[in-house]
């Protein structure tokens, strides 16, 4: 196997930890759902801290991206 | 019937998206992590830090810094008790996040540290929305291979004292200066050609297509023969550039630091080095053995350590995380043009938007948030 190829497939393993980010928002974005079926008033407060957890749920799929990214362009 | 047009109207876009791969030759584009150097500005090499070159990162800065001061000037030209026009749109967002900051770090510290987080959100979000004006990382330069690398001798411009010569750092893979372009509907490259003939090398080279009068297209990949050239565009998004970035990302961390110091004083760097358990258990505080006080204190030198980790891995995240959005948008709005010429793009566009101004507004609420989680203390008895 050559170097490249390695390179490749080390980046598209790299991707397999999207997984858990991807779950972890959407349970975020549940808990969102829960809250303002509960109680509508209070979403725009409500909004402001999803987008925080979806953000930080997030920033570990990028951490995968930035591996994969490493590996393909500056490896 | 017009559920029928409507069906057909969907039915011939798809029918154009899908012709257009075949009819439009786009090429793949060349993609880089570190910006591109502008070909003909020169080499500065900076006494005690070592060579600096002007890239299109820092003039798509530039151009940003610009843009904001055009709109504050326009913003604050005729200033009303009732807002309209420009100074509206600057009053919402001031309210909105003089409002976010009253509630996370209180209304003494606002009037300190509020300006900073505009200007962090006014930038950010400023340099992501205007990547997305059309001719951004499609205009350019198509430089031959000897004129895209800036450590050539003619471009050199040493500043008094000899400077810390660092290693460009620069691998194998990443020595291709260059960025692809697209010629789709939605533009067409000026360029200009430098002496010379490209190798085939490591570089993506496109091949120069005079065609179109006075412009130069680059419309496709050289092959192996061929006389190829370089393409750098004249800018690309700010925030692709992990200089930027960091540089955000540092700034952030030191004014965090200096709140907690402000607050707390010497009890902010307790922390992160637990030492002030030390003195009760050397007294033999009442009624806590000392077995248990030692072992509370060694706990809090862990956590402690731990903090000082997180810290630091807070630089690491604040910039990678804005860093990998935009270049990854970057990325997608790159690609996709070259598998599907004709509208595939615009969701995506879409998506930009939107990410490009969540990203600023996570960027700025993070800091007020980081912010407000070092006012507190961890009080334990």
């Amino acid at each position: 196997m050559t170097p490249e190829a390695a390179k490749f497939i080390g980046a598209g393993l790299a991707m397999v930890g999207t997984f858990g980010p991807g779950i972890g928002i959407g349970i975020v974005v549940n808990g969102m759902l829960n809250a303002q079926g509960r109680n509508p008033e209070a979403s725009g407060e409500l909004f402001t801290n999803m987008i925080l957890g979806i953000v930080f749920a997030e920033s570990v799929a990028i951490y995968a991206l930035v591996v994969a990214l490493i590996l393909i362009f500056a490896v | 019937m017009t559920r029928n047009r409507a069906i057909l109207v969907v039915v011939v876009v798809f029918a154009m998206m899908i012709g257009s791969a075949f009819l439009f030759r786009v090429p793949l584009p060349h993609i880089q992590l570190p910006a591109e150097w502008i070909p003909g500005t020169p080499l500065i090499h900076i006494p005690l830090i070592g060579p600096f070159y002007i890239t299109n990162t820092v003039i798509a800065i530039l151009t940003t810094d610009l843009l904001l001061l055009v709109l504050a000037f326009l913003a604050t030209r005729n200033l009303s008790m009732v807002p309209s026009g420009m100074q509206n749109v600057f009053e919402m967002i001031i309210e909105m996040w003089h409002g976010l900051s009253v509630d996370m770090i209180g209304e003494e510290r606002t009037k300190r540290w509020l300006p900073l987080v505009l200007t962090i959100f006014l930038l950010v979000i400023g340099s992501n929305w205007v990547e997305l004006i059309p001719g951004y990382d499609t205009i350019g330069v198509l430089c031959a291979e000897e004129a895209c690398r800036p450590e050539s001798e003619e471009h050199q411009v040493r500043l008094g004292v000899p400077a810390v010569a660092f290693a460009q750092g620069d691998d194998s893979g990443a020595d291709a200066l260059g960025a692809g372009d697209e010629t789709s509907e939605l533009g067409v490259e000026a360029a200009v050609e430098g002496e010379g003939e490209g190798a085939a090398g490591e570089a993506t080279l496109f091949v120069a297509d005079r065609s179109m009068g006075p412009f130069v297209l680059a419309t496709r990949r050289a092959e192996p023969g061929e006389e190829g050239y370089e393409f750098v565009p004249f800018f690309r998004v700010a925030a692709s550039d992990l200089n930027f970035t960091l540089a955000l990302a540092l700034i952030v961390f030191v004014a965090i630091e200096i709140v907690g110091f402000k607050a707390l004083g010497l009890r902010y760097a307790d922390k992160f080095i637990a030492v002030s358990w030390i003195p009760g258990f050397i007294r033999g505080k009442g009624g806590h053995s000392r077995i248990g006080l030692l072992a509370n204190g060694l706990l809090a030198v862990l956590v402690g350590i731990l903090e000082v980790i997180s810290e630091l891995a807070r630089i690491i995240s604040f910039s990678f995380r804005l860093f990998g959005n935009m270049f990854a948008g970057q990325i997608l709005l790159f690609v996709i043009p070259f598998l599907i010429p004709f509208l595939a793009v615009v969701p995506v566009y879409g998506l930009e938007l939107f990410v490009g101004a969540i990203q600023a507004f996570v960027f700025a609420i993070l800091t007020l948030a980081f912010m407000s989680a070092a006012l507190i203390t961890h009080e334990e008895h």
